[in-house]
Formats: C-alpha cells, structure tokens, sequence
C-alpha cells in the first residue's frame, strides 16, 4: 500500500484478471466434453461443439480445486449464442447435486448452490449484440432465491469470467466488470455450468477453472506517482504495473480517499 | 468553447437514479415463484423504461431484504417512494449520507456496508 501524504490519498492495487502471466488453470476443456473424471451431470446434456442444456442440466466440476481454499476459485466460459431464447448458468460454491430444469415452464433448482442465470429472450436476438437479463438466484434445497437483476450486452463467442472468494462474487463480460455481489456467508462448494431450453447450435464453447489468485500484483513504483492537488480536484498520475510471474493479470487500480474505499 | 479532454466516463456503480431501501421478501421459492425483494422486477420483465438493475442482501432475520435498485428515469421509483408502511425503509443515494444510510440498516443486516454493496449499471 503506497500513502500519497500531501493529498491524503491512498493508493491500492487490487487482483486480478486479463491475462498476463503464467497463471496454470487447474482444468481447461474445450470443446466441453462428457467427462465423469472431472463433471458430475446432473440433467440432460448434449455434448458437443457447444455443448447444449436444452431440457435442464448442469456439470458441476468434481475434482478439489487447488489453491488455499478450494472453494475459492475461477471458472471461465465461452458462449455460443446463435439464436434467440435459453438460460445459461454458471453455478459456484455448488453442491454436486445442483441443477435446473424447466418444469411446466416454470424454473426449478435441485441442491445447494448459488447460480448466475443468462437468459437470452426468445424474440429479436441478434447474435452480434444484444441486452438481456442477467440474474443470480440462491438454491437451498430447491428453495430459490432471487437476489440480483441486471440488464448485460451479449453476443456470440463472449466470455464471461467469475471469481469468487471469501463472500465475493466478480462477473467480468468479454474482461469487463459486470457483477460485484456479497455472497452468503459460509457457502461451500465446486463450480458448474448449465441451463435450459438453449436452442440447437447454442451452448458452452469452452471452459477453464482454476484456483483463485491470491498473490497481489507488483507494488506501482512510488517515485512515478505524480500529484496535481487543487481546493476541489485532485489528479493522480503513476507508472503502470504488472502481475506476479504466476498471477492471472492485473485486473486494476483503487483510488481512495481517508481509507474509505469508493468516495472518490 | 472549449474542448475537455481526459473525462472518464461515470463509474458503472454510480450511474443513473439509485435507491436503497428495506423491504419485505415475497415469493416461496418454488415453481418459479422465487423468494424475491417486493418491487423487484420478475425474471424476464427488466427493460430500460424501469427498473434497470438491482441487487438485494437478506436481512439477519431473513425476513426482509436490503436492496439497491437503480432506474435511468427516476419516475420508475414512484411506487417505491409512496410506500409509506413503517417498516419499509427508503433511501435516495445522494440526497441520504451513506453513513447514516448504514447506520439505519446495520440495525437489520449487522455487517452490512455501501462498500460491499455496489450495483453495476450499464
């Protein structure tokens, strides 16, 4: 942590994501395959380049996720979005029971997990670019729990990339922060992917999971950091760095004000 | 006329009309009735003319939530802002301090923080 003493400012570098460094994934599939060594399925799959959750499903990854707390970790998907309709879910801190299925068109959840939905609306899809609904549900024992709603831009071929740890949740789009959500306390459990009436031709690409970073990015250089302090207006200027040779990536830089994150 | 050069675009967190309030849960749970924050919008029903994200904490007694909802047109909040049952809580961002707007709701959720609370809107 570097202090900038004349403005009273605080700089902080926080890990982690697009790649840098050397950072080793645990698991990498593509295309996602039919693999009990490493995916329970639970549910109907069609595996296959994408792989397709058309009548509910999931793989929920089975193997002890390296790192200090298996249950933290990265799991990043590729999506194929070819038409219109479908929900798309990446599971965390699931248990090996955990899925989804379409029942009397109602969504239902089997097991214990916290899950992000992507549903792509059956109208006026176009694959290049579109807005639809992102949401994250709780399951406790097929009790649903609806906490977050938001409006994301997707596309065909986009990537998404959560990182859990501890009780927080991050969601990057295509290396964009798009979700920040405070979990639960006290969740367990692997990651996953699944979903429900996706269209023929649409699905999951590829997959990675991997441990969570828990090595900090190099120190910025204290003699590059520059400071304009005016009555109302500060500006900070300063070298940029890079992530350890094992990290995952740099993901950014925090500016803070009194030791009070996010007043600035 | 001058030109301004270097403006970042708003923070994601910050972006559009934004309350937090305390509201009770509705839904069971099951048949795609999920447990949700009242004035949530339903799965498949979020559009830019209402509410365009939101993002909810369940209360110690999980009985009500703590939610953020976030509108590009304020009018959206109308229903939420004439809810006047005395256990409902409403604060505006910006026009409420985000200390006592945690003050207020520490008394529901005991570690809850506008810090660890950020909806991101695009």
């Amino acid at each position: 942590m570097k202090t900038q003493s004349a403005a009273t400012l605080v700089l902080w570098l926080a890990a982690c994501i697009p790649a840098l460094g050397q950072y080793t994934w645990d698991f990498t599939q593509n295309p996602v395959a039919q693999d009990p060594a490493h995916w329970t399925q639970n549910g109907s799959v069609a595996f296959g380049s994408p792989t397709t959750f058309s009548s509910g499903g999931a793989l929920i990854y089975n193997q002890t996720i390296s790192g200090l707390n298996s249950n933290d970790y990265e799991i990043d998907a590729t999506y194929s979005l070819k038409s219109g309709g479908g929900s798309y879910i990446q599971f965390v801190r699931a248990d090996q029971g955990s899925s989804v299925s379409n029942s009397g068109g109602m969504t239902t959840c089997y097991g214990n997990s916290v899950f992000l939905d992507i549903g792509i609306a059956p109208w006026n899809f176009n694959p290049s670019g579109a807005t639809e609904l992102m949401s994250l549900f709780q399951c406790s024992s097929g009790t649903m729990t609806y906490l977050v709603g938001t409006l994301i831009g997707v596309h065909d071929g986009m990537t998404t990339q959560v990182v859990v740890w501890n009780t927080n949740l991050f969601l990057f789009i295509d290396g964009v922060l798009s979700l920040q959500y405070s979990l639960p306390a006290g969740l367990t459990g692997n990651p996953g992917i699944g979903g429900l009436d996706q269209p023929s031709g649409s699905g999951f690409t590829a997959i990675k999971v991997g441990r969570h970073d828990t090595v900090a990015p190099r120190w910025i250089n204290p003699n590059t950091v520059g400071v304009s302090a005016l009555p109302n207006q500060v500006n900070l200027q300063w070298a940029g760095t890079t992530d350890d040779a094992n990290g995952i990536g740099l993901f950014t830089y925090t500016v803070s004000r009194a030791m009070r994150r996010g007043t600035i | 006329m001058c030109q301004l050069t270097g403006q970042h675009a708003v923070d994601p967190s910050h972006r559009y009309f934004r309350l937090i309030c305390l509201v009770h849960l509705t839904g069971n749970g099951k048949n795609g009735n999920a447990v949700r924050p009242e004035y949530a919008p339903e799965p498949g029903v979020l559009n830019r003319h209402g509410i365009i994200a939101w993002s909810s904490q369940i209360s110690d007694n999980g009985k009500m939530a703590i939610v953020q909802y976030v509108a590009v047109d304020r009018s959206a909040f109308n229903a939420i802002l004439a809810d006047k049952r005395p256990e409902i809580r409403v604060f505006e961002i910006g026009k409420t301090p985000p200390g006592a707007i945690e003050a207020a709701l520490r008394r529901f959720k005991h570690d809850f923080s506008l810090d660890n609370f950020k909806v991101l809107a695009q």
